[in-house]
Order: structure tokens, then C-alpha cells, then sequence
């Protein structure tokens, strides 16, 4: 589109008739509008929808790159590995240890083995902890069968751990793969996941998990629900970032925000309307971040899963987990645009309507079957708040 | 209850033993060779049909855990002959996973040693984490699959009359005890092969710490012992002289390498089952760690007290009125079956409820 040329002083405007119309959507990229960016690809095929403009920095594919936050986080150390690219693990399985049982313990499902990261306040306060300013009053939590759960990552230990003794080592062996984790990576993926949180009044420690559902006990008196808003997770995150710099000065940052709505709620609202909250506010705080602070950047994880382009496809039957094809979409779009890695759209990410079924799962391919499993196994805690059907 | 009925209870001919199983039998096939006339005298007879001797291998050629139709055939008849059954599957697991120190030097918190404190500067691997490890290698399955198809085996024949015999008011009178002896205990000091150089870090091949390898042996017979109860297995606990203060392998019994023991607690065990049956069969002291010397520690204590959850012939259920009765012993390897002298084939088929486990403290 040209330029308007400006008028010289004093002369009067053309009449209306006699000049193009002139406003700044004029200068604006077809990225802008919707019929451009969103309605024509997604004609052709969902997978096409691209609304990252451009990155706000590149990533080597040598790079540190440093995974956490909420379930839909696990995905992106797997497509990184698909991928060629080696995801940053300091907290690895000694090698005694089978790699399915070491997944199922959450080695090497994100960079050390703290489980969900589901709020802002959790990656502070596991930055706090890892440093040693923070100790939690709720150290331990003990099972009936005597064994003993870490409140603050319940399910990385699947049976307990059997002491607390060695529940203490392990977590000394953590948080020395969690500082090692902040001082020497180059990149961190965050995926802010929940504002809705369980702490305990004494010491505002945060639970990734209401106590009593995993393990513990749930102590009206002693735990409190909350529910962060866009002040409280900003602050949260903006100091988060400054402290990952003062410690990493060359650290950045990716913040993405999990399409994955609530499981369910602690508050009084449907819980469709307290996941739209949820979702709104961790979304206006990693914008407000992401402006606010240098070396950090926002990618739209969530905008290429939830868009109208998708009609919802992205989505299981149960319209709440991600599919494979959802996850694809982001990934294949963040390793093009921050990593240089061109990869093909799979088959399901070009399948289209809901009820289209991507041609190696009508053929039965192992491949798909496999990659469907890694799906199914991307865990989180918050299923467990899932109330179970009533019999029959 | 007549005498004769009593589980596990010598019959007229004496006690005759079956043991199945790999090389853990050997030293106990050495003691019952190289005393063969004590025992002949004593009224004990054993059979051992060692699994490892390439005419038995098992599941060698098929599915883990597959029977060779040969060796199906001679348990079938072995079984039959049998007042009690103990098996000795595997049992060389612990020394594969932790005889030799790895390069990435750990440690574990055991359930089945609680009290064994981690040692620093090792990276802690959880214990549960640990266990699921050790139970999903090759080994412990392959030793899973066969011990199952062993228990199966054997009680399929038990619950059939011996060849010959039909179903009826004489057969299955006497139930024969199966149960399953735990492996020796790791020594404090192993002699470590040559062939280990080089898999620690460092040239010289280093043992694992003891207390390492002791958690792993308890580890592996906790795991064991539930799957030999899941079987309806009893377990046979090491016998109590065999343990130091420590609960390592008394050096009396050390054998000729880090995983086996010797002929000294070959007789022990023999001692041990014999006693289960009511036989008292104490063989002359032979070490400073023999079961009469040796005194008591909290270790033993403890094994001794665990040596209660399989069936067997309490005194006086009729063992004693045979223990003058002399049989004679058959304890060669490849070589049992063809050479063993058999008592006459009686009639005493087993029965599948004799297998299930006793109550606790039975």
C-alpha cells in the first residue's frame, strides 16, 4: 500500500471524492485481519492458521532450552525430542532406572522433576524453595500406609517415598537440579496453566494440588482457595523473571498459557465462566509481561488451540483435553519460528472437521498409536479434582 | 489326624525331599553328597533336579518361563515321590543389579531394610522407584516366569493320582508342601571376578558398598516372598546360622565366588528343612559360624522368626517315628533322576488346597 503523501502547511485536503480513504488499519499486514489471517487459511485448512507474527527472539537448537507449568507443558520437551532437539534435563533417572518407569516418576518430563507448575506464584516460590529462603511449614504429608508425599510435586513419587529421610534427600537432589536448571539455562517455556490455588494460611506456601485429593489432609482452617488476578499473577511473574535474570543474566523467557480449561472449580461459578476467567487473566498478565520486561516473549500455544478456526477440533470428546493434533499445530509453529525448524503439518493437524479421522489411525499405525499414548500420558494433577460419574 | 496325613510328615520310607531349582542348589546337592550315609542314616532323602544343567534348561528354547516337555515329565514324577517341594529359582538378581559399584554411585531406601541409613554423597534413587527397576529386569522376569510355571507345574501334578493310580478313597491323603527357599545372603567382602574390570569407574573393579548389596538381597526376597505367596508358595528364610552380626554371609559359607555359598551352608539348609519336618539332623560343628556357636544376633533373630510361613510337619506328627528309618540319598545334579535310589512309588498324590500358604505363624 503507498504512502499518503503529507500535505504541505496550509494547504486545504482534497475533497473526499478526489483522494484514497486513509487510516492506520491501511498500513496494517493482512496478520491483522481476521478474514486474511484467520478466515482464508482456516478455509484451507486449519493447520494454516499461523498467528505468530513474527518472534521476538530466535533459539538456537543447541540451546538450554528449560520446560514447566501445567500439563500441556509436557508436550513441548516431547516435540522438542521428536523434533531432533534435546530438551534441558538436570534432574535425569540414575540409569538403573527404565526410562517408562522414569517417565512415569516425571524424569525428564520437564527439566527437574517438580511435577505441575501450574501458577506463577508455584515458580516463584520453587525458585524461593530451590534457594533455600523459603521452608513451607507443610514439609511432608504421611499416607495411611506410612509412606510419605512431597506437597509440593504429590505425584512425582508414584507408591511414596518410604522415609522421610529419603524424602528429604531426593528433594535436596531436586532443588540442586532446579538451581542448576535457572543458572544455566538459555531458554525457559513456561506455561502458566491455573489462577485458582490452594495455600496454606500459615506461611502462603502454594499446593500444585488441594491437599486431601492427592494426599494430605484438606484442613478448612489451615488451607485456604484462591484465585490470583492479573495484578497478582504479573507481580508473580515479573518477579520471577527478574530474579531469573539476576541469577542468568542471558535467560529468556517464552510464556505460553495452557488451552486446557479448568477441571474444575473451588468458587462459585460455572466452572466454564471461572476457566474463561482463569484463562483471561493469565493471558492479559503474560501480554503485560511480556511488554514490560526484555527477553521475554509471549507465544499463542493458546490462541492456535481455542481459535474458531479449529470449530473445537483441537479438542477430545471430553472438549477439555488437548489433542494431538492441537498440540502439533503449537509445536510445529514454535519450532518454525523460534527454532528455524521447518516441519511438516501431520496428517491430523490437516484432518479438519471433528469427525475426520487422520488416515494412520484408520490404518491402525502403530506410530499414531504410540504418539496417542505419549498424549494420554501427559499427566496432571488437576484430573484427580475430576468428580467420578454416578454408577450406572 | 493320622500321622501319615500331616503335611509335609515323613512317610514310611522316610522324608523325602524334592528341591528344584538353579545354582543356588549346588551347595546344598555338595553337603547331601559328601554326606550321604548321615543322611541315608537319619532317614532323609534328597532329590534335586538342577534346572541350570542344559538337560533342564527351562525356557531356554521357548517362552520365558516354558517347560521342556522332558522336565515336565520328570517332575511329574518327582513330584510324586515327594513329601515336600522347595524350590530355589534364580536368586543371582541382586548380585547383577548391585554386586559391582556403578559408575554413578546410589543408594536406596529399602522397605524391607527401614533402619539401614542412606549413604551420603550417592545419588538416592526413591525405593519404590528402585523396586519397580529391579523387578522389570530381564532377570527377576525371567526367574517370575519360571518360578510361576514351576508352581503351576507342580501343582497340576500334585492334584493328579501318580501314574498307574486312579482317583479314589486311597489318593490324595497327604498334601505335599511347596515352598521356596530364599537365596544366600550377600558376603561382606566379595572376591570379585576378573571379568568385572572396568564397570566401575576407575580400572579395578569395586564391590558395592554392604550395605548396598545387603538391601538389594532383602529387597529381592521381599519381592520373593510376595510372589511366591501370590503362588500359594510358602518361603524358606536363610537359615539364622548364616548371617553374621550384619546380616551378611558368615564366612564359613562363603563359596567360590561373590553369589554363591559353600558346602558348609548347604548343611545348614539341610538342617533347616530337615527340622521343618521334625527330623533332627544336626550335622557335627563345623565353623565358628555353625548354627550351635554361633550366637544370637537381631538379624538372626529376625530370619529365624520369618522362618515360619510355609507348611510343614510339626514335631511330633509322626516325623519322629521315622527318623530311624534309613533311605538313601540322592543328591547328584544332571544326573538325579537316573541315579536316585527311589523309594517305592506310593500312593500320595498331593492336593491343590495342601499348596495354599498357611495362615501366618503356622
Amino acid at each position: 500500500m503507498p504512502t499518503p503523501t503529507p500535505l504541505p502547511a496550509g494547504a486545504e485536503a482534497p475533497g473526499p471524492t478526489t483522494t484514497m480513504p486513509d487510516h492506520p488499519y491501511q498500513r496494517q499486514p493482512d496478520t491483522a485481519f481476521w478474514a486474511q489471517a484467520v478466515a482464508e487459511p482456516a478455509a484451507r485448512s486449519p493447520a494454516a492458521v499461523d498467528p505468530v507474527v513474527a518472534p521476538d527472539f530466535r533459539i538456537d537448537r543447541r540451546a538450554r532450552i528449560a520446560t514447566a507449568g501445567s500439563c500441556f507443558a509436557e508436550h513441548v520437551a516431547r516435540h522438542l525430542r521428536a523434533a531432533g532437539v534435546r530438551p534441558f534435563v538436570t534432574e535425569p533417572a540414575h540409569p538403573l532406572v527404565p526410562p517408562p518407569l522414569a517417565r512415569d516418576a516425571g524424569y525428564g518430563v520437564f527439566t527437574a522433576r517438580y511435577g505441575n507448575v501450574y501458577t506463577a506464584r508455584q515458580l516463584l516460590q520453587l525458585m524461593q524453595r530451590a534457594d533455600g529462603e523459603f521452608e513451607p511449614a507443610d514439609e511432608a504429608w504421611q499416607r495411611p500406609d506410612g509412606r510419605w508425599i512431597d506437597p509440593f510435586r504429590p505425584r512425582v513419587q508414584p507408591g511414596g517415598f518410604l522415609s522421610l529421610d529419603e524424602l528429604r534427600a531426593d528433594r535436596s537432589r531436586h532443588f540442586a537440579a532446579v538451581r542448576q536448571m535457572f543458572a544455566e539455562l538459555d531458554v525457559l517455556v513456561f506455561t502458566l496453566g491455573l489462577t485458582e490455588a490452594w495455600a496454606d494460611r500459615r506461611d502462603g506456601a502454594v499446593f500444585p494440588v488441594c491437599p486431601g485429593v492427592i494426599a494430605g489432609t484438606h484442613d478448612a482452617g489451615r488451607h485456604a482457595a484462591l484465585n490470583f488476578d492479573v495484578a497478582e499473577v504479573t507481580a508473580d511473574l515479573e518477579h520471577s523473571v527478574d530474579r531469573l535474570m539476576r541469577i542468568n543474566a542471558r535467560a529468556k523467557l517464552v510464556l505460553t498459557v495452557s488451552p486446557v480449561p479448568l477441571v474444575a472449580t473451588a468458587g462459585d461459578r460455572h466452572v466454564l465462566v471461572a476457566s474463561s476467567y482463569s484463562k483471561s487473566v493469565l493471558r492479559v498478565a503474560a501480554e503485560q509481561v511480556a511488554r514490560r520486561r526484555a527477553g521475554v516473549a509471549y507465544f499463542p500455544s493458546y490462541e492456535i488451540v481455542t481459535g474458531p478456526h479449529q470449530r473445537g477440533a483441537y479438542f477430545e470428546p471430553d472438549l477439555r483435553s488437548v489433542s494431538e493434533a492441537g498440540v502439533a499445530h503449537a509445536m510445529r509453529l514454535f519450532l518454525e519460528h523460534y527454532l528455524g525448524l521447518a516441519l511438516p503439518a501431520t496428517p491430523e493437524a490437516t484432518a479438519g472437521p471433528p469427525t475426520a479421522q487422520p488416515s494412520s489411525d484408520a490404518a491402525g499405525g502403530a506410530g499414531w498409536v504410540a504418539q496417542r499414548g505419549a498424549v494420554l500420558q501427559a499427566r496432571c494433577d488437576e484430573m484427580l479434582l475430576q468428580r467420578p460419574a454416578p454408577p450406572g | 489326624m493320622p500321622a501319615a496325613t500331616a503335611p509335609g510328615a515323613p512317610g514310611p520310607g522316610g522324608l523325602r525331599l524334592l528341591l528344584v531349582g538353579h545354582s543356588h542348589l549346588r551347595c546344598i546337592r555338595d553337603a547331601a553328597q559328601a554326606a550321604s550315609a548321615r543322611l541315608a542314616a537319619q532317614g532323609l532323602q534328597l532329590r534335586l533336579l538342577m534346572l541350570n544343567e542344559p538337560r533342564h534348561r527351562a525356557g531356554g528354547e521357548g517362552a520365558p518361563g516354558e517347560l521342556h516337555p522332558r522336565l515336565q515329565a520328570e517332575l511329574r514324577e518327582a513330584a510324586a515321590q515327594a513329601d515336600a517341594i522347595y524350590l530355589s529359582v534364580g536368586g543371582n538378581a541382586p548380585a547383577a543389579f548391585g554386586l559391582i559399584e556403578h559408575p554413578l554411585p546410589w543408594d536406596f531406601c529399602c522397605e524391607a531394610e527401614p533402619g539401614l541409613p542412606l549413604l551420603t554423597g550417592r545419588t538416592v534413587i526413591p525405593g519404590t522407584l528402585l523396586a519397580a527397576a529391579f523387578a522389570a529386569t530381564p532377570m527377576r522376569a525371567e526367574e517370575r516366569a519360571l518360578r510361576r510355571s514351576l508352581a503351576d507345574h507342580l501343582a497340576a501334578c500334585l492334584a493328579e493320582p501318580p501314574p498307574g493310580q486312579r482317583p479314589g478313597p486311597g489318593t490324595g491323603l497327604r498334601p505335599c508342601p511347596l515352598a521356596h527357599l530364599e537365596s544366600p545372603p550377600p558376603p561382606l567382602r566379595p572376591r570379585l571376578p576378573r571379568e568385572h574390570a572396568g564397570a566401575s569407574s576407575g580400572a579395578a573393579p569395586r564391590a558395592a558398598p554392604p550395605s548396598l548389596r545387603r538391601k538389594l538381597w532383602r529387597l529381592h526376597s521381599m519381592q520373593v516372598r510376595e510372589e511366591c505367596a501370590a503362588l500359594g508358595l510358602g518361603f524358606v528364610p536363610v537359615p539364622a546360622a548364616s548371617l553374621d552380626a550384619g546380616g551378611h554371609l558368615v564366612a564359613a559359607a562363603l563359596g567360590p565366588d561373590p553369589t554363591h555359598a559353600n558346602e558348609w551352608y548347604g548343611r545348614r539348609v539341610i538342617e533347616q528343612l530337615a527340622a521343618r519336618h521334625g527330623l533332627d539332623l544336626s550335622f557335627p560343628q563345623d565353623g565358628p559360624g555353625s548354627a550351635r556357636s554361633r550366637r544370637a544376633t537381631p538379624v538372626a533373630a529376625e530370619a529365624e522368626a520369618d522362618d515360619a510361613d510355609v507348611p510343614a510337619a510339626a514335631p511330633g506328627t509322626g516325623a519322629s517315628a521315622t527318623t530311624s528309618k534309613t533311605v538313601a540319598v540322592a543328591a547328584a545334579a544332571a544326573e538325579t533322576a537316573a541315579t536316585a535310589v527311589r523309594a517305592p512309588l506310593r500312593t500320595r498324590p498331593g492336593r491343590l488346597g495342601a499348596l495354599r500358604p498357611s495362615p501366618p505363624g503356622a
